[in-house]
């Protein structure tokens, strides 16, 4: 699905990643933690590619098509979705129209027709059911006014809407109430399948309760330094970070 | 004194020797380009007008001929020479039609090439199109309709041979023929435009609409429109502009004068596209506008406009609130891209107790323009407790244009509450990225926040010509982020 | 032509003012005198003297009349002093380290301004504070008006590289003073100087107060005017600074209170003509009586000038019915990248807290001063210097005694 091979990349002078490998497959799910400060949501940005970062080194592939020659939009055609760690508010555009237009250039990208309105206001009714998402978030601007708990959801939301092959999660548990995280991560596990994969940017050990990642990754000081499996995060959630900082120094 | 006959006049012309003699082509039946009492006489008798608006032309002119242009907006452009327009253009075809398949069907494609289909306008119930073509009224619907309640709607021209009365006590009341340079010219010279009356008492069921359209090179465009809603009556007054692409810079110079009488209301709405200009900033029209209305006791008149067109924009729809208790509203957008210029906003003047006003304006400037708000809002000495909430703000395209905000704020009363606020900035770099992700185009993006950021505005239209604007918006806006 | 030979109202004035003793090159008279020449009192269709009338500044005797003493306050103690009477230089005072007050050759005008050019040839007295440490000494200059002069001080203040300074002008009249006070004062704020102004502008009820700043700024400065007109006839500030450089911060701040028939005029131009700039600025006053306030502040960014922040705010607190109060907050902006905007409230006090107030058992009027003075007090709580905000805040005390 997407391979990232040795990827070194810049911000106003500063290096930030610094030789980032990772390899996901379709069907899987990767959690990626570390600390703050570590990359984290720089890999998603310059993944879903944000412009103020420089690529100094490294390939990303993803579907077969070489990911940082894409445009934003493109790489969003080709089915790769960012849950933004701060939604953006957009004022005075519904969350509706807003989800339209995006499908609807994502099916005009594939040679496809537009969507009915019949069939879209279906799709809305059946999507904002498994996020649980008030119908009426969906016709208000989008982000405006939402809770931090709301935005994360409309994420989701979205994420089910355009239906990604690849989705990053960043940080999506932040802020979430306990009921929220079950319905955020209940929602990923149903949009779950053999042909998609995700990875899960988060902090808390807590989320991989729900959401059950096939592996775990730490990133830190730009690279990942240690992978494992479900246990890792346990550990982690136990004793921190230091532990992996002395063992990469030693290394 | 004596009727001036057509003939005097060409005769009176053939002792001038004069060089350009009638210019009548095919399409249209011009009079010589040029501005003189001999051009207002001629324009007065071709469209048979009574002698006291005749009279009332050439003092129009004489006023005009003491002012001098203003030059105090913040535009620039080359002055129009005014003795090389032509002040007077008909189409040849001036029957009026009964029904819609006598129109000339050339004329229907010309109408369908606007943009806005009439034919669906047609379509949609409750729209009545007054459709104006080069000065002169071509097409009138829903006639029947409106007259079983009273209700007026007709050219200005109509108005003057039917309703001579209304007309001569109401017009240049609102915007006398003193008010200021492209006023005085337009009383001079108008030729046509809409007239407007709505019975005591009346609502009028549907939404009153016209379309106004510049087709002849060289020809300026000078409209007037009168709306008098009567005591406790109601209307809602669409006016729709497009002119297609030329070369030359047109002038458009129209009066617009609104009367809400006691408890009456008025909404008129504007979305105007006329020729911008090419992307050298060549060509387009210029657009100087005098609109104002005045509200009685409790009435209310509420402006709205979407401006996309034009190369230079000079416009203040503006109320004065006369009566106790009355409101004027006043929403705008406006866009400028490319070398537009729009210098825009509106005044409100509390004169009676307990008066309202609100202004809401969204600019965006893009391109190379210039796009400014310039507003007042004065608080007379008798004007207690009167309220005003303005919010202007400006959204910024590219780093080679500007937006500016130049608010008047007069207060002589300890009652008043006057609540200004602007902000200025440019486009969410975070919000394109945003939609981008969610494989949006950035043209897309684009329009899509920027009727967001509009939506306050686009609101107050009503639904057909709220769905044009924003395509319009979109129109104006491609290519523009730099 | 009819024109050369009319006399303008400058001309009356000028036949009234005493030429400077100061010395000028024939240069800067000749420039300063075509100025004058060619121009006259500004009127209403000057869009910057849209709302004030300057006549009555010919109805004024300026013939050293009507002497009375002040009271004289003196706002920082712990600040050198430069006393300026009438309009001259006080003898006797002992020279100060940074100050200039004896002349070569006076520089030559920098504007277009006619009243400025008045100003130079018909300087009482030049004054030249340089700042050139880190110390942040405070200078006080007062200026005290006891008899109805004309009054053209003409002052230079220079912050250094690097250095701080904090000027006090004090401008203290008479009771009844009727001078006509004319003051230029041209600043500059070199590279990473941080420089602090505050004006306090008491002067005798039939005064005409007319002021002009202009002020430089380069990179990495920060530059603070404080402006407090508190009595007068007739009150005009034009405060006009140039941000040459990139980092600044400019702050400007003003508070009025304003009664009798007193007119004040605040005009404020903030010119941001590079990048990463902020500036704040914030007016805020009560009009009561027949008295007339006007605000206009312009903010401008320059092509280019990106990464530009910039605020500004009047509110006006209206209290009679005969009072007028006119706002022109402006934005003229020309660069994308920027933050801007300016708010302008005008309205009365609030009445359900007054009714709060006086439910808690205060008098109507000392409920009414209370809001005022808090209305204010955010003004003042911008003032860092101490003995400028507890000498305003006294004055505003007493503005409600009389
Ligand atoms: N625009 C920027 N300019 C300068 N530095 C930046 C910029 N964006 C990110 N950085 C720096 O890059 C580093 C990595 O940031 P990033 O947001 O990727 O961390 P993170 O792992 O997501 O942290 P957190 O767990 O707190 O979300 C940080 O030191 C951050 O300050
Ligand atoms: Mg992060």
């Amino acid at each position: 699905m997407i391979e990232i091979k040795n990827l070194h990349a810049k911000i106003e002078g500063k290096e930030i990643l610094k030789g980032l490998n990772l390899k996901v497959n379709a069907g899987e799910v990767h959690a990626i933690m570390g600390p703050n400060g570590a990359g984290k949501s720089t890999l998603a940005s310059i993944l879903a590619g944000r412009e103020e970062y420089e690529i100094t080194e490294g390939e990303v592939t993803f579907e077969g098509s070489d990911l940082l020659e894409l445009s934003t939009e493109e790489r969003a055609h080709l089915g790769l979705f960012l849950a933004f760690q701060y939604p953006v508010e957009i004022p005075g555009v519904s969350n509706v129209n807003f989800l339209r237009t995006a499908i609807n250039e994502i099916r005009d990208a594939k040679g496809e027709d537009p969507i009915s309105a019949k069939d879209f206001m279906a799709m809305v009714r059946e999507k904002s059911k498994i996020v649980e998402l008030d119908s009426s978030l969906a016709s208000r601007s989008v982000n405006e006014g939402f809770s931090g708990g709301e935005k994360k959801r409309n994420e989701i939301f979205q994420m089910a809407m355009l239906n990604p092959k690849l989705a990053v999660l960043d940080e999506t548990d932040s802020g979430l109430d306990i009921d929220a995280l079950r319905i955020v991560a209940k929602g990923v596990n149903t949009l779950k399948s053999a042909n998609n994969a995700t990875i899960v940017i988060t902090h808390y050990q807590r989320l991989l309760d729900y959401i059950v990642p096939d592996f775990v990754h730490v990133l830190y000081d730009g690279r990942i330094v240690k992978t494992g499996n479900k246990e890792l995060a346990l550990k982690l959630e136990e004793k921190g970070y230091d532990w992996i900082k002395e063992e990469t120094q030693v290394g | 004194m004596a009727q001036y006959t057509e003939n005097e006049l060409a005769k009176d012309l053939d002792k001038q020797d004069y060089k350009f003699g009638f210019v009548t082509d095919v399409e249209t039946d011009k009079i010589p380009e040029g501005l003189n009492e001999d051009i207002i006489r001629l324009i007065s008798s071709k469209k048979n007008e009574p002698s006291w608006l005749l009279e009332y032309r050439l003092k129009s002119f004489e006023i005009w001929k003491s002012m001098a242009e203003p030059n105090w907006a913040h535009v620039r452009y080359k002055k129009p020479d005014f003795q090389k327009i032509i002040y007077y253009a008909a189409p040849t075809q001036t029957k009026k039609y009964e029904s819609w398949d006598d129109v000339d069907p050339e004329m229907k494609e010309t109408m369908a090439k606007l943009g806005i289909s009439l034919e669906e306008q047609k379509k949609l119930t409750g729209v009545a199109v007054d459709f104006v073509m080069d000065s002169v009224s071509v097409a009138t619907s829903f006639k029947s309709k409106l007259k079983e309640l009273g209700i007026i709607f007709c050219s200005f021209s109509e108005a003057v041979q039917e309703y001579p009365e209304l007309v001569k006590e109401h017009m240049g009341t609102v915007v006398p023929n003193t008010d200021n340079f492209y006023a005085a010219l337009n009383s001079a010279v108008f030729t046509d435009g809409s007239f407007c009356y709505i019975p005591k008492g009346v609502r009028c069921p549907m939404e009153l609409s016209t379309y106004f359209r510049i087709n002849a090179g060289g020809t300026g465009q000078f409209e007037r429109t009168l709306v008098i809603a009567d005591e406790g009556s109601y209307v809602s007054y669409l006016e729709g502009c497009t002119a297609p692409q030329r070369d030359e810079n047109q002038l458009h110079a129209a009066v617009v004068e609104l009367k809400a009488m006691n408890d009456a209301e008025i909404k008129y709405s504007t979305v105007q596209n006329w020729y911008p200009g090419d992307e050298n900033g060549l060509g387009g029209i210029f657009n100087f506008v005098t609109k104002r209305g005045i509200c009685e006791t409790n009435a209310k008149i509420s402006w709205t406009q979407v401006e996309t067109g034009s190369a230079v924009t000079w416009k203040y729809p503006s109320c004065i609130l006369k009566g106790d208790g009355s409101i004027g509203e006043f929403y705008s957008v406006a866009v400028t891209n490319n070398y537009q210029q729009a210098d825009t906003g509106t005044k409100m003047i509390h004169l009676g107790k307990r008066t309202k006003s609100t202004i809401i304006s969204k600019g965006i400037s893009a391109g190379n323009s210039e796009n400014s708000y310039r507003g007042l809002v004065q608080i007379q000495k008798n004007a207690h407790g009167a309220r005003n909430f303005s919010q202007c703000d400006s959204l910024l395209m590219t780093d080679h244009c500007g937006a500016h905000t130049f608010p008047y704020i007069e207060c002589k009363n300890p009652s008043a509450q006057i609540e200004h606020e602007a902000t200025t900035s440019k486009i969410g770099e975070d919000q394109l990225f945003y939609c981008k992700q969610r494989g949006i185009s950035e043209e897309k993006a684009i329009s899509l926040i920027v009727n967001g950021y509009c939506k306050e505005v686009l609101n107050q239209l009503p639904m057909e010509f709220a769905v044009e604007a924003q395509k319009l918006l979109a129109i104006s806006l491609e290519g523009s982020v730099g | 032509m009819e024109d050369v030979l009319t006399q303008t109202k400058f001309d009356i004035l000028r036949t009234r003012l005493t030429q400077t003793v100061l010395p000028l090159t024939e240069k800067a008279k000749e420039k300063a005198q075509a100025l004058l020449e060619y121009s006259d009192f500004p009127t209403r269709r000057n869009e910057a003297w849209k709302y004030t009338n300057v006549n009555g500044l010919n109805k004024l005797l300026l013939d050293d009349s009507g002497s009375k003493s002040t009271e004289l306050s003196i706002i920082s103690k712990n600040a050198q002093r430069v006393h300026v009477v009438n309009g001259h230089i006080a003898k006797d005072q002992t020279a100060l380290p940074g100050v200039k007050t004896s002349w070569n050759l006076l520089p030559e005008l920098a504007s277009e301004e006619p009243f400025d050019a008045l100003n130079l040839l018909y300087c009482t007295a030049a004054i030249e504070l340089n700042f050139d440490d880190v110390e942040n000494k405070t200078i006080e200059l007062v200026f005290e008006n006891t008899c109805n002069s004309a009054i053209s001080p003409r002052l230079f203040i220079n912050c250094k590289k690097g250095a701080k300074g904090t000027v006090i002008l004090n401008f203290q009249g008479a009771q009844d003073n009727a001078s006509f006070i004319n003051v230029s004062t041209y600043v500059e704020v070199e590279e990473n100087a941080n420089l602090s102004i505050h004006k306090i502008q008491k002067n005798g009820t039939n005064a005409f107060d007319l002021q002009r700043e202009y002020v430089n700024q380069a990179d990495n400065s920060t530059f603070t005017m404080n402006t407090f007109p508190l009595s007068g006839r007739m009150t005009r500030n034009d405060l006009i600074i140039n941000v040459n450089g990139n980092n600044c911060e400019t702050f400007m701040n003003g508070a009025y209170t304003l009664k009798g028939k007193s007119h004040c005029d605040n005009h404020t131009t903030v010119d941001h003509k590079v990048a990463h700039c902020y500036s704040k600025e914030l007016y805020k006053g009560v009009i009561d009586d027949r008295a007339t306030n006007v605000f206009n502040g312009k903010v401008f960014v320059r092509k280019d000038a990106q990464k530009i922040n910039a605020f500004q705010s009047n509110a006006n607190i209206l209290l009679s019915d005969t009072g007028t109060v006119n706002s022109k907050p402006e934005l003229e902006i020309y660069a994308d990248d920027v933050k801007c905007s300016h708010g302008s409230t005008t309205g009365q006090l609030d009445e359900e807290a007054v009714f709060y107030l006086r439910s808690r058992g205060l008098s109507e009027k000392s409920a009414k001063e209370l809001l005022v003075k808090a209305f204010l007090g955010e003004v003042l709580e911008e003032v860092e210097h101490d003995d400028v905000r507890s000498y305003v805040e006294e004055q505003i005390e007493l503005h409600f005694l009389a």
